[in-house]
């Protein structure tokens, strides 16, 4: 029998976060309020946020203790098994060896609790007793449920309505957990009431729950908010994922060629790459890999600049690879790409070249995930199809390359409540895409002057 | 505004979940979903869609749609929130 598995003990658990803000090459420049020019401080956030959170956000300390709280919750599923995909690799037939942390084995099935425990148990320290947040089909909102129940914390989740009807799994998970999860909109807020009062169908949007998430947070009292992604802290408390990959991969005397992961918001993927891309700048040789989705080039082919978040130059300029504010490559509307903030430190990790970007279409990540399906079993959740698509690029890389490789990736969670999209693939419903280089170069072009960080 | 699409099924990449057309269409309440043209262009000719079935004072407004980063987002909503106090 082969070895798949490698574990490590409780007591071996990682017993602080590491934080890549400390080692990076050049500082971050932090994002800039609009109207002043000068960066956003933590008064501007004190509102959503309690400030042990926010002093983490802004902190460049290297390593952060990871309360015994927190340990003691994290130990519920962490550390979080390697595995090797020994039949994936057979099915490839490619010379290399393929590592995976499985972070599906997470009772929200995600890695996103590894963020929802440090912010509900910061809370509860700061002595807030209640966390709203906003969730699309529940991933997010399910974690935080979880964890506010393990402090003992009220816990408010606005689901997008259309979501919350249709996709009822995660809902009755927060419910479970003990969470209220409110169809959005709703009347439970002014930003709720104004859409109703217009369109009483409404089957709301993300952007209507953030509203009525933060409304509520602000105008309640001891109530706090909280983001599952793109944040710093967020990226910080992800980083226990790649701290172990490093123990377990230590285990096996065995160091990765490549890490790779997929990128959304960052967090998972951060994860993963943190700990390597310090190892990366201190000398050792590694590449790590970010796979985004073809129809979102927001690492790929965007250029680092200062970016307005709107057309009248509005609001805060924060410094991310961006396609511009005025990006409107025809046929395409403007807003069909222009949702391409990735979290900011991943943007400062490419700009650096600690990180290689890369970007595939759905019909190849969903080809790559339903071939994992049926080789190591375990079903993938949609967005982990896009790093599975880029290890079959680089196993086919090393096969072309005559060369041996050892691959590490973080397999971010399972697919068992996102089946419809599998479906739509089946179906032949889902359409591959890629931006023309000609609409990139056009679209850079409206940002040249804009500063450079 | 009801079309010949309107039950076709796409995965939406900000909610993580499976919409119908007739979603996307209105996602943005009297507006469509900035993403719209992006998520769906492949599967059929949906810009002439669009302007075929919106006003021109419609089209005119989403055409100048412009979604926030996150950060952006948040201190803005907080801003109007305390509004709310």
């Amino acid at each position: 029998m082969e070895q798949v598995k490698t574990l490590l003990e409780d007591h071996e658990i990682p017993k602080q976060w590491y934080n890549v803000m400390a080692d990076l090459p050049t500082p971050m420049k932090p994002p800039l309020h609009p109207g002043t020019g000068q960066p956003v401080g933590p008064d501007d956030l004190a509102a959503i946020f309690p400030m042990n959170i926010i002093e983490q956000e802004v902190s460049d300390q290297r390593w952060i203790d990871i309360p015994d709280d927190v340990l003691q919750k994290y130990v519920l599923w962490r550390p979080s098994p390697l595995y090797r995909a020994r039949n994936f690799e057979k099915l490839l037939g490619c010379p290399v060896q393929i590592y995976y942390k499985n972070e599906g084995v997470s009772p929200a099935g995600s890695h996103k609790p590894n963020a929802a425990i440090p912010m509900a148990y910061y809370n509860k320290v700061a002595g807030t007793k209640r966390i709203t947040t906003e969730t699309g089909a529940g991933q997010w909102g399910s974690a935080l449920s979880m964890a506010c129940q393990m402090f003992d914390l009220v816990c408010r989740v606005y689901m997008v309505k259309v979501s919350y009807e249709q996709k009822p799994y995660r809902r009755m998970m927060m419910n479970t957990w003990g969470a209220e999860c409110i169809a959005s909109p709703s009347n439970l807020t002014q930003a709720g009431r104004n859409v109703l009062a217009e369109h009483p169908d409404s089957p709301g949007s993300l952007g209507i729950a953030i509203s009525e998430a933060i409304e509520d947070a602000v105008t309640s009292k001891d109530t706090k908010y909280a983001l599952g992604s793109v944040l710093n802290h967020v990226i910080l408390y992800q980083s226990i994922i790649g701290l172990e990959a490093q123990k377990q991969m230590q285990k096996l005397g065995l160091y990765p060629d490549v890490v790779m992961g997929c990128c959304g918001g960052g967090s998972n993927f951060a994860g993963i790459a943190t700990p390597f891309v310090c190892d990366k700048i201190h000398g050792k040789e590694v590449k790590v890999v970010g796979a985004e989705p073809t129809s979102c080039p927001s690492m790929t082919k965007g250029p680092f600049a200062y970016d307005f978040g709107d057309l009248a130059k509005s609001t805060p300029l924060l410094p991310m690879y961006t396609l511009g504010h005025d990006y409107i490559p025809a046929p395409i509307h403007a807003g069909g790409l222009r949702y391409h903030g990735m979290a900011p430190i991943v943007s400062h990790l490419v700009r650096e070249k600690l990180i290689e970007p890369r970007a595939y279409d759905q019909l190849k990540t969903f080809d790559a995930g339903v071939k994992w399906a049926r080789s190591e079993g375990f079903i993938p959740a949609p967005e982990t199809n896009h790093v599975l698509a880029a290890v079959v690029d680089e196993a086919l890389r090393a096969k072309e390359e005559g060369k041996e490789k050892i691959i590490l990736f973080n397999w971010s969670g399972h697919g068992l409540v996102d089946l419809a999209a599998y479906d739509a693939y089946f179906a032949g419903k889902l359409e591959a895409y890629e931006l023309p280089d000609h609409e990139i170069d056009r679209a850079l072009a409206a940002i040249k002057d804009f500063p450079k960080p | 505004m009801n079309t010949p699409h309107d039950s076709k099924i796409t995965r939406c990449p900000k909610l993580g979940d499976e919409m119908t057309f007739a979603y996307c269409l209105v996602e943005a309440g009297d507006l469509p979903c900035a993403r719209i043209i992006a998520c769906w262009r492949k599967a059929f000719d949906v810009t002439t869609l669009l302007q075929s079935i919106l006003t021109s004072q419609q089209w005119d407004r989403f055409d100048q749609v412009q979604p926030k980063d996150k950060m952006e987002s948040l201190l803005e909503l907080i801003e109007k929130a305390k509004g709310q106090t």
